[in-house]
């Protein structure tokens, strides 16, 4: 087990806020640890919070079902921005459908699982933790990839959720992410004088329960100057949308191309929770969606790491197909899912449109099972093995 | 050496939520102690915030979205309220051992209770029965509306079963996984159907819905009503074994002694389940003190709030202070993740959570902030919840001050790790904290002194 002093930490990081190069330090972390090798392989993930009405974002414009079901809600075929001759973005998604246009974006629809759960903490918990329907587990599936790639050399910052508290995603049964929403103030919160210096202790030998408070202490000390070091690298100059959801891409952007030592990165938008009065709150969303992930894209082009990065985006549950009385629709189960990157086999859209025929109890059926993606992200991305940290073999889709 | 104050404060942390200076002043041996925690939990009073009128809910068919959507969000305040209730009565003295019982089973019987009424009273038949019998436990929870919504148990019918509720009483609450078959789940689940609730809160079996069929479980075959799979869950000593496996990790030490749970099994197996009978074996127990067991476990968020609020009587009137930290540290009493509970232990922990844990009694004693906001909640609908806020603290501090001021100054360091920490040997030298006190007066050192030990990892222990 490689060892550095908190002291030496500071050091390589105070190097390479001057240098601004990798320092010596860091490659000999990423080789040891085999995680992010170069860090051509980074993984954002982005939480839609709340149940995306997944039909009023992809909408299927020339299916006479969608407007019976959706006679308010329905969003006439001229405002559809079109992709193919079947499906086109809510108008509010301008900006993705240029990304779409550049063959860089891949929708996956009806993705789904088995015996769905409309509840919002079951069902978040369930896409959170890659679980089935009837089994509770408590560790994430980021989580369980930090437990799987790392011993006792790495970092909480091997991924990052931009948030104040971390999601059960990031948490693994040995391993967990790291929350940072704004570096400077968890830098602020580790710069106790008296914090300091208890977290110089030497000691966390063992695996006992104060030793790990202790080990957790000094790393998330540790994580905090060296993500407030690398903060001060770069500053993008790129306009983002001054939304909180603008703001948090702008983070991840500026962290990616300091060159930091992270590999997965997580931000959440919400709320999509449209039981009434859809039009109001949905497309503005969108629309933050879209403009976030645009400049973010665009951020990284210019500086030639759009080619590293692949984004996913997810919502625990879609909506149910009709519309209910109140200008919204109820908990649904199939959604879509959006790929965005320049290493995408299938740029367009993956599979068959949502069959508005064929449903469950008034729901779309899955036709995708979600640890289908999780399976592939980490095998074919992450290189990871899949297996291991879903439980299970899920078989693998052929998009990256 | 572990020391009788020693003793008498892993008690009262483990068996309740910590010492108050009331009873570091009176308890004088683990004796005494054990004397005032058992005759002090002997009397049950139920929390009454809902009315029995407001049980009658309307027909949620005949309003309006918005009437519907304001009642909703009427009834998630109630569930609040009666959540501030209980957690309230963990900062007493008086019924310490049955409120951390009840806080028990609350994990282990888990339930999200959606409206009020449910809410109140599913915390009053664990509250009940926390003491008392765990098969009557078991099927009074199983039986109340909160419980049987939370786990689809009325969407269970003959026609269409819906196994939620069979599987998790076998998973969670009475077997444990690999001690039943999917098959048993399945004919459990048809045992089950009909049971519902006729409004608001009458427990019923729909005989129309009931699958009257010769069901297997177990290896038996019969008509089997949901009542009778119960009784023959409660017949299996796995129960007992599983249940008191869990009692043992939550109470003694989350690495077990296979032998010693082995017979506490047994005990309460024979007993018909007495609670009381089997948590005096463990608290009456010499290797229940063990230094192995001491100050080994992680303060559940809920047991580190308490631990503050007693040692120091923070006035908890504005119920933001209970609330928020909740919240964000990821334990909400009523909100457990989902039916398993609290994992608990590391889990806790996390790089952020740490931080604010390590923050949290700076705050709530010198309103120092960590500034953090809470994810929002999203069948709340609220925007994100920030802690930065004009909340006073307001702690009796001359209690606290003067349980050490009469002593020597050379004493006082001692006597107030005894007090606040769990753990046998702090893993900073006194040397190094004193260097960041203050010691002008003694008054001025407790205090400093204080700020020091409750920002360190060993008060993160119990």
């Amino acid at each position: 087990m490689r060892k550095y002093s908190r002291r030496q930490f500071l050091q390589y990081s105070g190097l390479a806020s001057t240098a601004m190069l990798v320092p010596a330090f860091l490659k000999g972390f990423q080789n040891s640890s085999g995680i992010g090798a170069g860090l051509d392989k980074i993984l954002v993930v982005i939480q839609l919070s709340g149940g995306n009405d997944g039909l009023n974002t992809v909408v299927p414009f020339n299916n006479d079902i969608y407007y019976k079901k959706r006679p308010t809600l329905g969003i006439p075929q001229q405002q559809v921005l079109k992709l193919n001759d079947e499906m086109g973005f809510n108008p509010a998604m301008a900006k993705l459908r240029d990304i779409f246009n550049n063959g860089e974006m891949t929708i996956l629809n009806n993705v789904g699982y088995p015996n769905p759960d409309r509840s919002h903490f079951r069902s978040m918990n369930i896409w959170q933790t890659a679980s089935g329907s009837s089994e509770t587990l408590t560790t994430g599936w980021i989580g369980r990839y930090l437990d799987s790639q790392c011993k006792d050399d790495c970092f909480a910052h091997m991924a990052i959720e931009v948030d104040d508290m971390l999601s059960q995603t990031l948490k693994g049964a040995h391993r967990n992410g790291i929350a940072v929403s704004r570096p400077d103030l968890l830098y602020k919160a580790t710069q106790n004088p008296f914090l300091k210096r208890i977290a110089s202790a030497e000691n966390m030998a063992s695996d006992a329960n104060l030793d790990y408070l202790y080990k957790t202490m000094v790393e998330t000390t540790a994580s905090a100057d060296y993500i407030y070091e690398y903060s001060k690298i770069y500053t993008s100059k790129n306009e983002y949308p001054t939304t909180e959801f603008g703001r948090h891409m702008k983070r991840v952007a500026e962290m990616i191309i300091s060159g930091i030592n992270t590999c997965i990165y997580y931000v959440s938008l919400g709320s999509f929770d449209t039981h009434s009065n859809q039009p109001n709150t949905q497309p503005r969303l969108l629309q933050q969606l879209a403009e976030g992930l645009h400049s973010f894209a665009d951020d990284l082009k210019q500086n030639d790491r759009f080619k590293d990065v692949l984004v996913f985006t997810f919502s625990e549950f879609g909506r149910r197909v009709s519309e209910n009385a109140s200008r919204g629709t109820d908990h649904g189960t199939a959604n879509n899912i959006f790929l965005f990157g320049k290493n995408l086999k299938h740029p367009g859209i993956f599979n068959e449109t949502p069959d508005l025929n064929d449903l469950d109890e008034g729901d779309l059926k899955h036709r995708l099972d979600f640890r289908q993606l999780y399976a592939t992200v980490l095998n074919k991305w992450l290189g990871a093995n899949d297996e291991l940290i879903l439980g299970k073999k899920f078989e693998i889709l052929d998009i990256i | 050496m572990v020391t009788e104050k020693n003793k008498i404060n892993h008690l009262l942390w483990r068996a309740g939520f910590g010492p108050s200076v009331q009873q570091v002043n009176q308890l004088t041996s683990t004796e005494m102690t054990l004397q005032a925690l058992f005759n002090d939990s002997k009397k049950y009073s139920p929390i009454n915030i809902i009315p029995d009128e407001a049980r009658t809910r309307e027909d949620m068919m005949s309003i309006s979205k918005e009437e519907r959507k304001g009642m909703r969000q009427e009834a998630r305040r109630q569930v609040h309220e009666i959540s501030n209730a209980w957690v309230n009565l963990f900062f007493e003295d008086e019924n310490a051992l049955r409120e951390k019982m009840s806080f028990f089973w609350h994990g282990h019987l888990a339930c999200r209770p959606q409206a009020g009424y449910p809410a109140q009273q599913y915390a009053n038949i664990i509250r009940k029965h926390a003491l008392g019998n765990f098969g009557s436990l078991l099927i009074e929870i199983s039986k109340s509306s909160a419980m049987m919504k939370y786990l689809d148990v009325m969407k269970n019918k003959k026609d269409s079963p819906n196994e939620n509720f069979a599987r998790e009483l076998m998973e969670l609450f009475t077997l444990g996984k690999g001690n039943y078959s999917e098959a048993d789940v399945k004919n459990a689940a048809r045992a089950f159907t009909g049971w519902s609730i006729i409004p608001p809160d009458q427990f019923s079996v729909r005989i129309a819905q009931h699958d009257e069929g010769v069901k297997e479980i177990f290896g038996k075959r019969a008509d089997f009503s949901g009542d009778e799979v119960i009784q023959m869950i409660l017949r299996n000593k796995q129960t007992a074994i599983y249940v008191t496996t869990r009692i043992y990790r939550f109470y003694v030490n989350e690495s077990v002694n296979e032998k010693r749970v082995n017979d506490l099994a047994a005990l309460f197996y024979e007993s018909d389940y007495d609670i009381e009978k089997l948590m005096k074996e463990i608290f009456y127990s010499e290797w229940f003190y063990d230094e192995e067991n001491i100050g080994v476990k992680i303060k559940s968020p809920i047991e580190l709030l308490s631990g503050i609020v007693r040692a120091f009587k923070i006035s908890t009137d504005d119920s933001r202070i209970l609330q928020f930290p909740q919240k964000v540290m990821g334990q909400q009493l009523l909100y457990p993740p989902n039916v398993a509970g609290w994992p608990g232990g590391k889990n806790w922990i996390d790089g952020s959570s740490l931080m604010y844990r390590l923050n949290l009694a700076s705050s709530l004693l010198w309103g120092k902030t960590y500034e953090v906001s809470a994810k929002s909640d999203v069948e709340e609908m609220m925007h994100r919840e920030s802690n930065n806020n004009d909340l006073k603290p307001d702690a009796d501090w001359n209690q606290f001050i003067e349980m050490f001021v009469s002593q020597p100054q050379d004493k006082i360091f001692e006597s107030m790790t005894s007090f606040l920490m769990q753990p046998a040997r702090l893993k900073i030298a006194q040397a190094t904290i004193d260097s960041f006190t203050t010691r002008d007066t003694k008054e001025t050192y407790i205090s400093s002194l204080a700020r020091q030990l409750l920002a360190m990892p060993e008060y993160q222990m119990c």
